[in-house]
Order: C-alpha cells, then structure tokens, then sequence
C-alpha cells in the first residue's frame, strides 16, 4: 500500500464527525419509535399465525364433521336405494295379490313404503306392457299422385364468363419477410461455427466486466436474399454497452445462405441470443 | 455510577441488558466515528446521519452477540456492523453498482508526498472520498480504510476480484488527482 493512503486509513478510521446537536433527541426519538413499531410488528405476527392457525383447525373440524355426516349421508342412501329396490319388487309383485299380503301381513314392519320418508318420490311404476293393438287392415285404395321429378339438365343456365373479369390468384410480394421457410438460412458453416464466430469476436465491455454484469441479449436480424445481414434488433437487452456490443458483432457476420422459400430465395428474420458470461 | 467512566466490556453488557442510561452512553461515545464511517460510505451528510441512526439501533438489537475481546474491540465490531449496513443500503439504492464511464483519468498524476498529505485536514480528506463515485468510493473504504480484502469486497458488492482491483487502481488514480487539486488550491 502506497504512504499517502496509509495516511488515510490512520486518519480515517477513528475519525470523528460532528454532528448536529439535535442529532441525539432524534435519535433517541427514532429508537423509541423503532421498539414501538417492533412491538406492534410482533403482536401483529402473533396475530398473523394465531388467526389462520385457528381458522385452520376450524376448518379441520368442520371438514372432518361434514365427511362423518357426508358417509352416514351415503349409508342412508343405501339403506334407501335398498328401500327402493324393495318397493319396487314390491310393486312388481303387486300384481300378484298374494305376494303382497304376503309381504305385508308377514312382516308389517318391513313394508317398503313405511321406511320411505314422504319427501322421496317412490318409483315410479314399471310402465304397463303395451297393449297389443287392434290392427284395421284397410284397403288399398288411396289415390296417391306421384310427383314428377323434374330434370334439371333441361333447365340449366348457362353462365357467360365473358362477362366477368378473371381475377389471378396474387403472387405473394417479394419484399415479405419469413419467419420459417422451407430452408431456412444458415450461418457459413453451421450453427457451431456461429457459435464459435461469436465466442471469437466478442469483446466484453470493460465497465460491464467491472461491475459483473452478465446475461443474454436477445437480437433479431433480417438476412437477405443475398445473405446479408441487415436491421439487427435487440430483443431482450441487458444493459445498454452489452446489446451495443450484441449487435456489433451480429452485424459484422460474413453473408449467411439464404432462406429458400419455393426455390427461391427470400427474406427471412433471425433470432439469435448472445450470451455474456464472466468467468 | 457515572456511566461516562464505565468500561466497554460493562458498557456492552448493560446494552445488552436494555440498560437505558448505557444505550445513551453507547451513542455518545460512538456516534460521531460511526457517522463519519456512514458518510465515508454514503457519501451525503443527511443520509449519513439516517444510516447512523439505523446501524445504532441495530447493535444496541444485536449487543448481545458481541464478545468483548480486548480495548478497542467494541469499536471495531460496531464498525464492521456499520460498514455492513452501509453497503445494504448502497445496494438497495443501486441495484448494481454502476462505474461511472469517465475511461479518461489520468494516470500519470504523481504520488502525493507525505508531509503534503499530513497538511491536509482530515474533514477535506474525509470529503475527498466521500466524493467518488459509489462504487469506487465502496472499495477503496473495504480496502484502504477498513482493511477488507478483495475477496471480501468481491463477495460484499457482487462483483469479481479482478474488478474490485481494478476500480481501486481507478479510485486511486482519482484520489490523487483530487489530492493535487487541493494542494494546488491552497497554493503548495
């Protein structure tokens, strides 16, 4: 360390500043209001945990009530459904007199239409077998008109296209710009030499390796029908000497293969990121 | 018992034990230095006085942590406290810290003589580095003053080794020539 900074360190580091007088009220005041506020903060903690702590426990309670009610709910159903069944049988055999009785007077308490609460709608019926149909065979005698169906080839109309204009289908202009096309351009040499083009030319700004600013810059660029690269774009910048830095580099690119759309060559847009890392 | 002529071992256990009388004592021994700490680092009078305020109460929340280790020892850990909540607060303020682009300082500013620099009064001198910019302000406080290595500060400030000496060099170079100005200014 140099003599004039030691002079530095051995004056500043017990240096004492003035401060103002009042400097002490207000900061016996501050702490005062700090140890409020920290007591405050803690009661509303507690408050925080206690409050959903116990409408979670509640909540449990209820929950668990509602599933115990919910499972004697479904026993009930199937006592029910099993009621039903009964009666139903019941019904069926209903047209059997004697089985009803038998039903009825056996075992009173088993009669199927006593256990159903009034609000059930019991089942319905079993719909009666149809009747079999009294069928009138008629006679034949209706005068049935058949109609003529029409030819249509005699009436046909005749369209003169002479009259009307014949719209070609528009070629797409060429100045359109691609997203994806059937070949899409390439880099000389492929995606890895793309890679090893940027890793070899980038240079890291100095005052973003200063502060260790790192990241991705996403740039956007138009190669051309000739391979060119043109209208580089920043996507997702970083920090303002890192995309200058993205975008230098993608516009020094050598020409690329075009993009074949059809055969021929066209306009395509490009994204590519540029990655900025610091060891 | 006088609190003024109490020791800091005592001292730092009546803090620890909420002891009003020795919260007061605490500051009025240490709040001008660690001010001074605080405005090194901020660089603002006013801001200074609030970061002070901040780093205060929190040793006297955190007292109870220090182990005393010799005369002197509480002021270096209120220090070290001070430093830390400094740069909380300069990180807050910046999500990164940013160099300021000015590539053109001029290196070849000759080394201050000694006894130039003992003329200069320490409050000019406490100026001088207040006045960098934050981030070389930041290093040169954790390396020259404070005793911080490059490491430290690396981690402290997020930023790599090399870059932390090489803002120094940059905060050195400055200083100098602030130096110069002022010895220039006061005709020497």
């Amino acid at each position: 360390m140099k003599q004039w900074e030691d002079k530095f360190k051995e004056r500043l580091e017990g240096f004492e500043m003035k401060l103002p007088a009042s400097d002490r009220d207000a900061f016996l005041n501050r702490k005062a209001t700090r140890e409020r506020f920290a007591r405050r903060r803690r009661t509303y903690i507690n408050l925080a945990v206690g409050v959903p702590a116990a409408a979670a426990v509640i909540l449990v309670i209820i929950l668990s009530v509602n599933l115990i009610t919910r499972q004697f709910e479904s026993l009930d159903q199937d006592l029910l459904a099993y009621a039903d069944k009964e009666q139903f049988y019941l019904f069926q055999s209903a047209q059997d007199e004697f089985l009803f009785e038998d039903y009825s007077t056996e075992d009173p308490e088993f009669e199927p239409v006593n256990l159903i609460s009034s609000e059930r709608k019991p089942v319905p019926p079993p719909p009666a077998a149809p009747k079999a149909e009294i069928i009138d065979i008629m006679e034949d005698d209706a005068d049935i008109q058949e109609d003529i169906i029409a030819s249509t080839e005699d009436n046909m109309e005749w369209v003169d296209i002479s009259n009307y204009e014949i719209i070609e289908a528009e070629p797409e202009p060429e100045d359109d710009i691609y997203m994806v096309v059937e070949i899409q351009p390439e880099f000389p040499g492929g995606t890895a030499a793309l890679l090893e083009y940027l890793k070899n030319n980038i240079k890291y700004p100095e005052a973003c390796r200063d502060n260790n600013i790192q990241g991705r810059v996403i740039v956007s660029f138009i190669v051309e029908k000739d391979g060119s690269i043109v209208s580089p774009k920043i996507l997702k910048s970083v920090h303002p000497q890192l995309d200058a830095e993205a975008i230098r580099v993608i516009s020094g690119m050598p020409n690329w293969s075009p993009g074949i759309q059809r055969g021929e060559p066209c306009r395509v847009k490009y994204t590519i990121p540029v990655n900025f890392r610091l060891n | 018992m006088l609190m003024s002529s109490i020791s800091e071992s005592d001292l730092a256990l009546r803090c620890a034990a909420k002891d009003q009388k020795a919260q007061g004592e605490l500051y009025t021994r240490y709040a001008g230095k660690l001010y001074a700490v605080c405005f090194r680092y901020i660089g603002d009078k006013e801001e200074a006085q609030d970061l002070m305020h901040d780093s205060m109460i929190k040793a006297m929340d955190s007292i109870k942590f220090f182990h005393y280790n010799g005369e002197g020892s509480l002021y270096a850990w209120l220090r070290r406290l001070t430093v830390n909540v400094s740069i909380d607060r300069l990180r807050e303020k910046a999500r990164a810290l940013v160099v300021p682009m000015d590539a053109a300082l001029e290196s070849s500013v000759s080394e201050p003589q000694e006894e130039d620099v003992d003329a200069i009064p320490t409050q000019v001198m406490i100026d001088m580095v207040a006045s960098l910019p934050a981030v070389r302000r930041t290093v040169f406080n954790m390396y020259c003053i404070d005793g911080y290595s490059h490491k430290e500060i690396a981690q402290a400030i997020n930023i790599t080794e090399k870059g932390s000496a090489s803002i120094l060099a940059k905060s050195r170079a400055q200083l100098k020539s602030a130096i110069n100005d002022y010895l220039k200014r006061t005709g020497k």
